[in-house]
């Protein structure tokens, strides 16, 4: 297939955790971080100099490139050199490789401006940057070699004064040819020695070596910006235990309490926290706050594939990590913004992050376990819980979606993506006109995400379990879905035999059929699907419960499908009505052995 | 129907059914995360010379359609037709990429452009469309009801 859709490079954006899903559409933009600069306003103050040399570099270039470059002519000769050599460290490269074309792309506006603006810009990168952008394009002659050229092969030579020097621009790139012509003649014009020392050093330089010492410099530049290499950037993303240290000496009552939770707030914790710090002579702090998250952010884009540039990329970083620095806040502090603004100044982000993924974390364990007891083959499963454990989170979303989707169906499937996923995240089911559904993704951002996807978690336990309890004796059922296992049991349930998935035969279905008016295998299918289909977050809340239940009944043997299909009637009416209320029910069904003689119609089939 | 269209339908295409269903599935993967509902899908086609390929990416009612289709004379370039058709799926999802990432203000032109691909000449084009409301807009012409009575 092709190198860029090939399922090795879709496991790697996988990997990466943040494109992979279907997201809301209305997400936080933290303008807050990314401060949209009024360029133009500065420009017309008193000192814009001064004001745009004081400017962060990363915000100062989103700025530029939002604005676009050919509507920032004005401010471009403003940058101070240390200003240009970071834009250039973060927009002219592209997977650690020198990225020439981007250069003169940027060099190209400065020689809008003027020449000498051109020459002055380049000049001020570093001496391993210049030679390095110059020397796979260039080549140079001496005037001897020059006249044993062909005339076809002179003519493609530019040459220096005098003929002292002749060189040649290698390149197919018709931008790039004309960008390189520029800057030697915006050099020559400035200063003709450096142009020819330029070309010369550039030419007769070892391939590579140049950019490879340029790539050491950019490196720790950028780390003072957060940014780090790839693997440095995998620890970030190392649970820190819940029950570590840092949570019980500071914040172990955190634990002890029913927390509540502001559900009808539409800022997140985090902005409320930020807004109070803002709010209470302590902008400062909530300066460095903001910083420290942007740093944060910028220390995953190693681990997350976010090049420097990718502004796109580094918001949706941003909207993942200040997600979880957001619902680590509101369990740590209760839900109380001051208390949350002390542990937001006195710990870095990091930390308060990693304490996020270690409940997280908790939460992935519980769900390997169940996986691990499940009926599901262990060829998968082994292979599954292997990667979740080395958090290989591409190869668990390859797995999820090629072996768990026929087994599990997609809801379920979806929630074990969103746990298992580098940043993790709970699934929601969106509704959009017309009654159409689609599955989208939400950053685990406060406690009420967690507790959903707790609850989604327990649901697939739950039918993992109860379709575990049917399944004891049958080691052919292993790739069966679980819908399908636990309808079939269900219906052999129906026939007053044990709870058990075993498949019915020709005689089970003629006797089923018997006992119903349901005229095809599919009504009774399709009522089960409903049935198990709605009940998923209702045995969720009710699992340990409705479990023992259930093995009551499969052990009781109900005799007639009225009985069953009452059960199922009865327990969807009941969902919302207390536990003791469905105890009763069940207690009673379970302790009457009395048949109805009265078979369920359709209408009443239908209504389950 | 430009004929473009008309040939990118028909089955005589140098991708199987198995290879374009893994493509847009890895493609849909791939930009879940800014698709808002829309997908990908991709036919493909070729003759004697020319391979042609179509991806476009849509929302289901087609009030968004945005096909980008692509072209190369393969048998002049020593390409095998399968061999095009990758390159162009190979190029347009690039395309994608950058459309996508910079929030899908990045155009390719809306008649036949040539580009330069690992050394493969190939051309391209594209244009948005709103399939959904033309259509309405059709129905009101023949209807002709343009005004209220």
């Amino acid at each position: 297939m092709t190198e860029r859709l090939s399922q090795e490079h879709l496991n790697g954006i996988l990997d990466a955790g943040h494109r992979g899903f279907a997201k809301l559409s209305k997400q936080e933009e933290h303008e807050s971080l990314f401060p949209k600069l009024d360029l133009k306003a500065i420009i017309s103050s008193p000192s814009p100099k001064k004001q745009i040399q004081n400017l962060p570099p990363q915000v100062l270039f989103h700025s530029l490139v939002r604005a676009g470059l050919s509507d920032c002519l004005e401010v471009l000769p403003l940058l101070s050199s240390e200003q240009f050599v970071r834009i250039c460290d973060y927009d002219i490269w592209h997977e650690d490789r020198l990225v020439a074309k981007q250069a003169f792309h940027w060099l190209g506006f400065y020689r809008e401006v003027s020449p000498s603006q051109m020459y002055e810009r380049f000049r001020q990168l570093d001496e391993e940057y210049q030679v390095a952008l110059l020397s796979p394009f260039c080549t140079i002659f001496t005037h001897d070699e020059y006249e044993k050229m062909t005339e076809e092969q002179q003519d493609l030579l530019y040459r220096f004064p005098n003929d002292a020097l002749y060189y040649s621009v290698n390149t197919g790139d018709a931008d790039l040819h004309k960008g390189i012509c520029s800057l030697v003649d915006a050099a020559m014009g400035e200063d003709m020695s450096y142009a020819m020392t330029l070309l010369s050093t550039a030419a007769l330089s070892p391939p590579n070596e140049q950019e490879e010492l340029i790539r050491q410099f950019r490196n720790a530049r950028l780390e003072e910006d957060g940014f780090l290499s790839y693997e440095e950037s995998l620890s970030f993303f190392t649970p820190l235990d819940p029950e570590s240290e840092f949570a019980l000496d500071d914040f172990a009552h955190s634990q002890s309490k029913e927390i509540a939770v502001n559900e009808e707030s539409q800022a997140s914790f985090l902005s409320q926290v930020i807004d109070q710090l803002k709010n209470t002579e302590q902008s400062q702090n909530a300066l460095d706050a903001e910083q420290s998250l942007l740093h944060l952010a910028n220390a995953m884009c190693g681990a997350a594939k976010v090049e420097p540039d990718d502004l796109s990329g580094l918001k949706d970083l941003l909207q993942h990590t200040s997600s979880l620095v957001s619902f680590s806040l509101e369990t740590l502090s209760q839900g109380n913004p001051t208390e949350a603004a002390t542990i937001l100044r006195n710990h870095h982000p990091k930390k308060i992050f990693q304490w996020g993924l270690g409940l997280i974390q908790q939460l992935r364990t519980g769900m390997l376990a169940s996986i691990k007891q499940s009926t599901m083959p262990t060829k998968i499963t082994e292979a599954f819980i292997i990667n979740a454990q080395a958090q290989k989170f591409g190869l668990c979303q390859e797995a999820l979606d090629r072996s768990f989707l026929p087994i599990l169906g997609q809801e379920h499937t979806e929630v074990l993506k969103g746990l298992f996923n580098r940043f993790p995240l709970a699934p929601l089911q969106i509704t959009k006109g017309q009654g159409q559904t689609y599955i989208a993704f939400k950053p685990i951002s406060s406690l009420t995400d967690f507790k959903r996807l707790i609850s989604a978690c327990e649901a697939l336990t739950s039918k993992l379990q109860l379709v575990s309890n049917a399944c004891r004796e049958e080691q052919s059922t292993a790739s069966t879905s679980l819908d399908t296992l636990l309808m079939q049991a269900f219906i052999q349930t129906s026939l007053g035999k044990p709870f058990t998935s075993q498949a019915p035969n020709q005689a089970d279905v003629e006797n089923f059929y018997k006992l119903t008016d349901l005229k095809t295998p599919k009504d009774f299918c399709t009522e089960i699907s409903s049935f198990l289909q709605n009940q998923s977050s209702w045995l969720s809340s009710k699992q340990g419960f409705v479990r023992s239940k259930l093995a009551n009944v499969s052990a009781l043997s109900i005799k007639t499908l009225e009985e069953c299909e009452a059960l199922y009637k009865r327990l969807c009416s009941n969902q919302d009505q207390s536990q003791g209320n469905i105890s009763d029910l069940l207690d009673k069904l379970t302790s009457t052995h009395t048949l109805k003689t009265k078979a369920p119609t359709q209408a009443q089939g239908s209504n389950v | 129907m430009s004929p473009l269209d008309a040939a990118t339908q028909t089955p005589n295409s140098p991708l199987s059914l198995e290879d374009r269903t893994e493509l847009e599935r890895i493609m849909n993967i791939k930009y879940a995360s800014k698709l808002n509902g829309r997908l990908f899908t991709i036919t493909s086609h070729h003759d004697a010379a020319s391979s042609f390929v179509k991806v476009t990416l849509l929302k289901s009612d087609e009030s968004f359609y945005y096909p980008i289709e692509g072209r190369i004379e393969h048998k002049s370039q020593n390409l095998s037709a399968k061999e095009a058709s990758l390159l162009l799926i190979d190029y347009i999802d690039s395309y994608f990429d950058e459309y996508l990432r910079e929030d899908e203000n990045v155009f390719v032109p809306i008649d036949w452009s040539e580009f330069t691909y690992e050394g493969v000449t190939l051309s391209l084009r594209g244009q948005i469309l709103d399939l959904k409301s033309e259509s309405i807009a059709d129905k009101i012409l023949a209807e002709g009801k343009i005004l209220p009575s």
